[in-house]
């Protein structure tokens, strides 16, 4: 008995130490982000949606993930264009009655643009994919891969002066080529506006169907300061070349909240189209 | 809770459990003090053939680093402290230890029953390989654990061990979790004690276990990889458990210990999930004239720290046994081995026999030879699936199997040393090694960088016992190698005047380095005085660069110019 207590305390420290482990199971991590490389090219990614559409919902969560995962290499705009963008006041009223088209998105989304058919689809640095502008979000992962390993064409900077008294917007743009680019090249200058609540249709199991009525609008297109489609910038610019554009845009009778709003400007090939470097400013 | 309140009361508890009655007057009489120091003070200087400029400098021309340790005992109690001071610290030692302080105190109170410490503590389960904290001086290692220590030996022949704290990490204070908080249970039997039918068994058999874990806040870590940034999961407590046993028959000993680790992703092993194995073992027979002894381990992925994010010598938990031969001739330890906690696996062997005078072979004074064989290798590692390569982070790694041999050889050590006396004055140490060197592997450069070196060195150290108080020693030794720097040649005069002083001069020449410009001298001259427990020595030279080890630990050393000065003293 007197043996069973001595060594008593000292099993129970043993037996207690025995608990002292932590076995980890698989999956061991997982991806939380994609880090930018400051040597390859940004990416825009253009989710063409509508708040009538049933599947867009999922489309895009995918885009804000990836735009996550690539912190500070990926960007989004999302079109809100064509029939499945349009108000709907009969249907689940009030929510589908929001109006985000505007006249950029409109262009891009028709004949005179990129022909979007069929919602969700996107774009990656409007630069073809497996034959086609558009595509599925199944398809939107691999592209992004492909188009984020090229190497870095430019580096753009935003410098954005907002007036909260005048809601005036002094935005400039600044393009520092790192390398010779035949053709002329275009700057195309957006207002996007984050944050939105408002209703969308979704028959996607997961979220609440037929309309998520509070859904979380982001990167939403509001227009370009420059038109739909740019204005050219530089023609056959050469590695060291620096340009710089100055845009203004008056936020007088538009009832954004200025401080969801951020500019984003692209540079792309003007014959092409294709979006050589983007980049994004902070909230106004 | 402050650590240091905690043990503060721990130690006063203490002492109602174990109460001693001590009055004033007691406090001195029957009370021991005992102590020790040791100061290192260079002055560096300049030397543009080496690469030290006034930049390399950087303005600190004389650096130091001591301590004194002092111990006082009143009867069961014991308490101590250890000052140390890195002003800034000598060159080649980690500059975080820059500064001043008490890194290590403690109170014991001991008796038959029980042994219990408060404050620092160094501590080894069976041979280290789950729990092991010691301090090396020359190595600038001290892994204490603080906090406290408790032993019990409850029979004649049962010990038990619990330890609770946290380790030194340079001097930085432990709180808000900024380490792991490291526990361990140890038991040893000492079966012939334990059990009376064995007392006079013509064996010993003695047999422990261990178990030791560590808890680290934070159960994620973002890490970059490959583009992508992982969030890793991670398991806050790592344990170890451990066995082993001692068996001695006769002449012949055979310890054997082994150890397992679960998963314990870290910046040691790039953050893979496999778990650890560990065996050691050591067989030898001795028997007056001849001993040999035979050594293997098997290491897999066994680093074990108390913060998964050090990558340095410090903060280990545990130590991996070297099985090769530390030499101390200049040229025979340019290349040292270095434990490689990933996996390896070695085997060694040394045969030491002496043929007695007047016998055929040791002639009319005798003779000694030593040999010693030792090999290590990386163990053999595949892949966990076609997708993911060997040590992928975040992935178990890779698997192997038990005592599987890797085809990449780390280190090889064949050496064999004569010891004859010529007369009564004269006495000779011959010395041949043959050493295979991976300085990639072993020196953790990135493949390819440097290779593997072939050396072949050979030593004469000669003794001439001028008279009983007079000794004049030579050394000439020679290191031929294609790889790496090229042929070297050493020599060394050394002249002892018992009890006192010596003086010698040692030269090191690397004049087969292919780079004409760096085919320098390195020399050293040296002087020492010893008077009682008291050593003061001097030396002026040059020093190269390379690297130490102590029991396969290792410490980078840059070249170096100048004068350095030691003080060593004990009371």
């Amino acid at each position: 008995m007197k043996t069973l207590f001595q060594i008593t305390p000292f099993l129970l420290i043993c037996v207690l130490g025995l608990q002292s482990c932590t076995k980890v199971k698989e999956p061991y991590y997982s991806v939380k982000s994609v880090y930018a490389d400051t040597t390859k090219r940004w990416v825009l990614l253009e989710d063409y949606t509508g708040h009538r559409c049933v599947n867009c919902a999922p489309a895009a969560k995918n885009a804000n993930t990836i735009q996550d995962l690539y912190q500070g290499q990926v960007f989004v705009i999302a079109v809100h264009a064509g029939d499945f963008a349009k108000p709907d006041p009969v249907h689940y009223p009030p929510y589908l009655s929001d109006d985000f088209r505007c006249a950029a998105g409109n262009d891009w989304n028709g004949y005179s643009g990129f022909n979007i058919d069929g919602y969700p689809k996107g774009m990656v640095n409007r630069r073809p994919y497996n034959g086609k502008i558009s595509f599925g979000t199944s398809e939107w992962n691999q592209a992004i891969q492909t188009a984020a390993g090229l190497p870095k064409l430019a580096v753009m900077t935003i410098h954005n002066t907002f007036n909260e008294q005048s809601r005036l917007l002094h935005s400039r743009i600044d393009v520092h080529f790192l390398a010779s680019i035949s053709g002329k090249i275009t700057l195309t200058v957006c207002l996007l506006e984050d944050s939105i609540y408002s209703g969308q249709l979704n028959n996607v199991v997961g979220d609440s169907m037929p309309i998520i009525k509070n859904f979380k609008f982001m990167h939403i297109l509001r227009g370009s300061l420059n038109g739909s489609f740019g204005e050219e910038m530089i023609n056959d610019p050469k590695s060291g070349d620096f340009s710089t554009k100055l845009y203004s845009f008056d936020f007088t009778g538009k009832s954004w909240l200025t401080e969801n709003c951020s500019v984003i400007a692209f540079i792309s090939d003007a014959e092409t189209k294709e979006v050589l470097h983007v980049v994004k400013s902070g909230e106004l | 809770m402050n650590i240091r309140i905690c043990l503060l009361l721990g130690a006063i508890s203490s002492l109602f459990f174990f109460p001693v009655v001590v009055y004033p007057q007691d406090l001195l009489k029957g009370s021991e003090v005992h102590g020790s120091m040791q100061a290192d003070a260079s002055y560096y200087l300049t030397d543009p053939k080496t690469g030290i400029t006034d930049s390399t400098l950087a303005g600190q021309l004389i650096r130091m680093n001591a301590f004194t340790e002092v111990n006082y005992s009143l009867g069961n109690f014991t308490a101590g402290l250890r000052f140390e001071a890195y002003l800034p610290p000598l060159t080649g030692y980690d500059p975080q230890y820059n500064g001043v302080g008490v890194p290590y105190w403690y109170v014991n109170y001991k008796n038959d029953y029980i042994d219990v410490t408060a404050g620092n503590f160094y501590e080894q389960f069976g041979y280290g390989m789950i729990l092991r904290t010691y301090q090396e001086w020359s190595l600038g290692y001290d892994n204490s654990l603080r906090g406290l220590r408790v032993k019990v030996m409850p029979f004649k022949g049962m010990t038990f061990k619990g330890v609770y704290g946290v380790q030194r990490y340079y001097w930085e204070p432990y709180k808000d979790f900024n380490r792991g908080i490291v526990k361990g249970f140890d038991a040893d039997f000492y079966l012939n004690d334990i059990f009376t039918s064995l007392k006079d068994a013509g064996f010993k058999l003695s047999l422990g276990g261990s178990f030791v874990s560590d808890y680290q806040q934070g159960n994620t870590k973002d890490i970059p990889s490959n583009g992508k940034i992982l969030s890793l999961k991670l398991p806050e407590n790592v344990s170890t458990c451990g066995g082993r046993f001692n068996f001695n028959l006769g002449g012949f000993n055979w310890f054997t210990e082994y150890a397992h680790k679960i998963n314990d992703p870290s910046a040691l092993n790039n953050y893979i999930y496999k778990n650890g194995d560990g065996l050691f073992t050591n067989l030898s027979f001795s028997k007056p004239g001849i001993g040999i002894s035979v050594m293997s381990k098997w290491i897999d992925n066994m680093g074990y720290k108390s913060d998964r994010t050090v990558t340095n010598n410090m903060l280990n938990i545990n130590y991996l046994p070297s099985i090769t031969k530390e030499h101390s001739y200049a040229l025979a330890s340019m290349y040292p081995y270095s434990t490689q906690p990933d996996g390896e696996v070695g085997i060694s062997g040394t045969v030491t026999i002496h043929f007695p005078k007047k016998s055929a072979i040791g002639g009319k004074n005798g003779l000694s030879v030593a040999a010693n064989f030792s090999q290590v290798n990386g163990i053999k590692k595949s892949q966990v699936n076609d997708t993911t390569i060997i040590g992928q982070i975040g992935t178990l790694g890779y698997t192997s199997s038990f005592y599987g041999i890797g085809s990449e050889v780390y280190y090889q050590d064949a050496n064999i040393e004569v010891t004859k006396k010529f007369g009564k004055k004269w006495k000779g140490i011959f010395t041949y090694l043959y050493q295979t060197y991976n300085k990639d592997v072993v020196e953790s450069h990135a493949p390819g960088d440097y290779g593997t070196i072939y050396s072949q060195i050979g030593i004469a150290d000669i003794a001439w016992n001028i008279t009983k108080k007079h000794t004049l020693r030579w050394e000439v030794q020679g290191l031929w190698t294609k790889q790496d720097k090229g042929n070297w040649v050493a020599g060394l005069v050394e002249l002892t005047i018992s009890p006192k002083w010596f003086v010698s001069l040692m030269d090191q020449y690397n004049y087969g380095n292919t780079d004409v410009s760096q085919r320098l001298n390195y020399y050293t001259l040296s002087a020492g005085y010893t008077h009682q427990s008291t050593r003061i020595s001097i030396s002026y030279g040059r020093q190269r660069e390379g690297i130490i080890c102590v029991g396969g630990v290792c410490r980078y050393v840059p070249a170096t110019n100048g004068i350095t000065m030691t003080i060593t003293s004990s009371f």
